[in-house]
């Protein structure tokens, strides 16, 4: 089983140099190979030593095409390093199906030109307790996705399974209720294995549990019945706005909510 | 393998729950009515228990509609199925935590009065005169006994089909191809997949699962959902085509997507 990352073999030309090594680094954490294009040897290696789980490459764009598979079936491994294409969206299930049958596959991160997500195989793989546990520490994740970002300039969907900025957020008040007595029971691996944080935002799906959480966090005290104002106004705006409100909106609601308390008394 | 599967969209339910996704009444009546017309044969409206506002929307929804079944999503509590009553639903779904986990964490009940509640939810709605449909939330996490416990249970309550949740999304496809297999050695209803993107497998579960012999599949358009969200609707058109029919052409997919996208905010439209 092994999975070859090449992801520094699809970005653009002309990237920064700095941000380029960087990536290199980053992705070389991860328990993975990882490839890059021959002509960047010379830099890496003028930037810093290169690592042992990295090697230059000839770059090759994916080449095996999505023929849907069948799940049920036992699969053979190939006999060379499967590279899928994601016409289909199922790139991602047709790597791990190979690394299942202890084969080879290439990825990249984010799912970069087409292709299958490291991120994502990665994580099925640690799910499913396939990786040996020394190699499981994903917190470089984040750092990853800032990279890339810069480096390919594309935005990471804040929803993308494993690194969408957005997949740790809870919203609505059953959640959030649910979230804080037991996490296990909305979350498949936890915020902190891939270095980020389980967040309560506010929305027009919110309830009581979510506000009060929300002013915990920034340890304000508010009455039940500034909660009831501040609740009505968010849930308002989250309507209105088609989306959950940012901590800024929050605090400049909070600071409202305030002032018209005490123009009363 | 089956020759004919049946989507059932919950863009309305799941979908709508989700953090910045937030519908209008006209909104939800508009997306009812391309579902529709696009041959979705079951369109999940909403949760009545959320109050009269809510309910009245799923019947206007119920009253929009004229080819899709009309169903509503449940707790399991009895107060939330006599709500479902005031939407005149097609079908009745309740979910029932099946896994230990949410049982105890989540219920704090155990499984017997989990047990208990599901027969009174279920003779109820019965009494009513309402098809019903069982969700098992959290089945992917249950133990199979459990879930074979309810079979004989639901005997006489005829359920239309059985919902098998992956509600955290850790299944892979070759897990759930046998997971879905085994369900039907003892299962004697239709059952249906509903699959979440944690791992980025929603799709390829759904696929699986059909290929396993699921009979009704779940999608949300856009894949919109909590977390990494659903199985997107017009990815598991484009896979289920040429292999079985949906009742949904890709260029139908396509229009109710393109359509939906001026109900979400960016963040999901570019997703």
């Amino acid at each position: 089983m092994q999975i070859y990352d090449c992801t520094l073999c699809f970005l653009p030309d002309n990237f920064k140099v700095e941000l380029y090594v960087g990536l290199y680094k980053a992705l070389c954490q991860l328990p993975v190979i990882v490839e890059y294009p021959l002509e960047t040897e010379e830099l890496l290696k003028k930037a810093d030593s290169l690592y042992p789980n990295s090697k230059a490459i000839i770059v090759l764009p994916p080449q095996d095409t999505t023929a849907i598979p069948v799940f049920g079936e036992t699969k053979e491994v190939l006999g060379r390093v499967l590279f899928p294409f994601d016409d289909l969206g199922i790139a991602g299930a047709i790597a791990l199906r190979e690394l299942e049958a202890d084969g080879e596959v290439r990825t990249a991160f984010g799912g970069l030109h087409n292709t299958a997500a490291t991120e994502e195989v990665l994580m099925a793989l640690y799910v499913k307790g396939r990786l040996p546990p020394k190699t499981t520490d994903f917190t470089i994740m984040p750092k990853i996705s800032t990279l890339w970002q810069e480096l390919t300039g594309k935005k990471i969907p804040t929803h993308k399974a494993v690194i969408g900025g957005e997949i740790f957020a809870v919203e609505s008040g059953i959640h959030v209720d649910g979230i804080l007595k037991n996490p296990e029971l909305y979350e498949p691996f936890t915020p902190e294995a891939v270095g980020m944080k389980r967040k309560i935002v506010v929305g027009s799906h919110s309830g009581h549990v979510s506000i009060r959480e929300k002013l915990k966090e920034y340890k304000i005290y508010c009455s039940e019945g500034m909660i009831d104002g501040l609740l009505t106004y968010v849930q308002t705006e989250g309507r209105r706005l088609k989306r959950h409100l940012t901590d800024e909106e929050f605090l400049t609601a909070l600071g409202e909510e305030y002032a018209k308390r005490s123009s009363y008394s | 393998m089956r020759n004919e599967v049946h989507i059932v969209d919950t863009t309305l339910r799941d979908g709508a729950q989700s953090p910045g996704i937030a519908f209008t009444e006209e909104e939800r009546l508009d997306i009812a009515a391309i579902l529709d017309n696009c041959g979705v044969q079951i369109i999940e409206a909403g949760v009545p228990a959320m109050g009269p506002a809510e309910q009245k929307t799923i019947l206007k929804i119920k009253q929009r509609c004229s080819k899709a079944q009309i169903a509503v999503w449940n707790r399991l509590v009895i107060n939330d199925i006599k709500e479902s009553f005031e939407c005149l639903p097609d079908i009745i779904h309740i979910s029932v935590p099946v896994s230990d986990n949410q049982i105890q964490y989540k219920l704090k009940k155990n499984r017997n009065e989990v047990k208990r509640t599901l027969q009174e939810c279920a003779y109820l709605a019965k009494c009513y005169g309402y098809p019903i449909s069982i969700g098992f939330e959290d089945a992917s996490r249950a133990d199979e006994a459990f879930l074979a416990e309810f079979m004989v249970l639901l005997n006489e309550y005829e359920p239309t089909h059985i919902r098998y949740a992956d509600t955290v999304g850790i299944l892979t496809p070759a897990q759930t191809f046998e997971k879905i297999r085994r369900l039907k050695c003892f299962c004697p209803y239709s059952i249906e997949f509903h699959g979440h993107n944690d791992l980025g497998l929603a799709t390829a579960n759904t696929l699986a699962a059909v290929q396993a012999g699921a009979a009704l599949v779940d999608t949300t358009i856009l894949g919109i959902g909590e977390r990494a969200g659903n199985s997107d609707f017009l990815q598991t058109v484009r896979l289920l085509d040429g292999l079985i029919s949906c009742g949904v052409s890709i260029r139908e997919a396509v229009a109710v997507q393109d359509i939906f996208k001026n109900y979400v905010s960016d963040e999901w439209r570019n997703g």
